[in-house]
């Protein structure tokens, strides 16, 4: 009886051991992390956001997001390690002038946590660091058309298309769009120019995103080429 | 001294179940004080062999019992403001599927929630935030009512139960808070997400191909088998 009951003991034993070891085997990270970029004509923001989607271990905790942005002339700011799933934070950028380099910028942001069941802090690391390129380009120049205003007053209206994403700047006067300036005082100044601030942003593997923003315009006496 | 009681395997076995269920480990060290009288039990070298036996069982509990603890113990809140993880000592996670160049790989529900805690900002917002927001909101392209729509209803109180869901699980005691915390994470998630229905249908088309496209670019998932 007592050889029986032995038996069962050591069978239940080594069912349970089978059992905690393909549970050991099922035990997986998953873990996302989101670095969403954006900008307007200030700042760029990085908002981190994050989840734990492991499974077979209920030991996960003290999760800290991360979000960065660095820039240059070491220009850097971090929202630290951000308790929770959430970091974000923004970086105002220096308006580049007419004639000048592109800027770059660079956004990362990880999540790091302690995992009980290996005993360890695990990371995601920075591997989605994204370039974000700031460059101010002239991208158009335009003819005017007088109008009148709703008091029979004259004013100066120049319109076009140089602010596409995506298209390469020219100075056609046909291609413009996305910008209209108004010259309160004629005579009209024969050509207004515009410049546009295209943001890129760059991932790891190449791939690229645009948007552009009607920047600034100056009255032209004389055409001008486009840079 | 005692006999080896033959029921020593069934309550080491007893004792390996027991953190299933409590979360504690109980060991059976009976086995050790116990001798065996020589005409109950077969013995190698003077050595009971079942005491040999209980003994391994017991060895092989104890190892299965640090597993078990790991994962079933109640989040240590103590050892990470020991053990802070920091990007220098953590162990770094390889990549399951970067969304940049594989963004198929990236489930559609995955990239929702991490969209919708990405926009879910506090209630009271300064105007910074609300530039933060705008910078966000304007990629979606949405009309503005689909936008307030948006903003009003479908993200409303989003941000304060997450970041509820967040603290509890920062100061959860047992695997249950832990567990709480993270379904209120996901039911908040869940909601918001059935609540895009409410914009229009354009807007959900905006919406969906927003995150489907574009954002899923910005999403990495790590992971792997639990090392």
């Amino acid at each position: 009886m007592r050889i029986k009951l032995s038996l069962i003991s050591i069978c239940f034993a080594l069912l349970f051991l089978l059992g905690a070891t393909a549970a050991w085997g099922q035990m997986t990270y998953i873990v996302v992390v989101t670095t969403d970029p954006s900008n307007d004509t200030t700042y760029i923001y990085n908002d981190v956001t994050t989840e734990d989607d492991s499974t077979g271990c209920s030991s996960h905790s003290s999760y800290h997001t991360d979000a960065n942005i660095s820039g240059p002339n070491g220009a850097y700011i971090d929202a630290g390690q951000i308790s929770g799933f959430d970091a974000s934070t923004e970086l105002a950028f220096a308006t580049p002038d007419n004639q000048g380099d592109p800027e770059n910028y660079f956004a990362a942001g990880s999540l790091e946590f302690y995992c009980g069941c290996a005993y360890k802090n695990v990371s995601s690391g920075y591997l989605n660091k994204i370039n974000i390129t700031i460059r101010l380009t002239l991208t158009g120049v335009t003819t005017p058309q007088v109008m009148y205003d709703s008091d029979g007053d004259p004013y100066c209206h120049y319109t076009g298309n140089g602010c596409t994403p995506g298209t390469t700047p020219t100075c056609k006067t046909s291609l413009f769009s996305a910008y209209s300036v108004i010259y309160l005082t004629p005579p009209c100044p024969t050509f207004a120019s515009v410049s546009c601030l295209y943001v890129t942003m760059t991932w790891p593997n190449g791939n690229k995103d645009s948007a552009c923003y009607a920047w600034s315009w100056a009255p032209q006496t004389t055409y001008v080429n486009c840079n | 001294m005692r006999s080896c009681p033959a029921i020593l395997p069934s309550l080491l076995a007893a004792a390996v179940f027991t953190p299933l269920k409590a979360g504690t480990v109980v060991l059976g060290f009976e086995g050790f004080a116990c001798a065996v009288p020589q005409q109950q039990c077969p013995t190698e070298r003077g050595v009971c062999m079942r005491f040999k036996a209980v003994l391994l069982f017991t060895v092989l509990a104890v190892m299965c019992s640090f597993t078990l603890n790991a994962q079933m113990a109640p989040m240590n809140h103590a050892q990470p403001a020991m053990t802070m993880p920091t990007s220098s000592d953590a162990t770094q996670l390889p990549v399951l599927a970067d969304g940049s160049v594989h963004p198929e790989l990236i489930p559609d529900d995955v990239a929702y929630r991490q969209f919708l805690q990405g926009m879910a900002f506090p209630a009271n917002l300064s105007a910074a935030q609300v530039a933060h927001r705008n910078a966000k909101l304007k990629r979606l392209k949405l009309t503005q009512a689909d936008s307030d729509l948006l903003v009003n209803v479908v993200l409303a109180g989003l941000r304060e139960t997450l970041d509820a869901a967040t603290v509890l699980l920062h100061t959860a005691l047992t695997p249950d808070d832990a567990a709480t915390a993270k379904a209120n994470r996901l039911n908040a998630l869940t909601a918001a997400q059935a609540n895009l229905s409410k914009l229009s249908t354009a807007g959900q088309t905006a919406v969906d191909a927003w995150v489907k496209g574009e954002f899923k670019k910005r999403i990495i998932i790590y992971g792997g088998p639990m090392m």
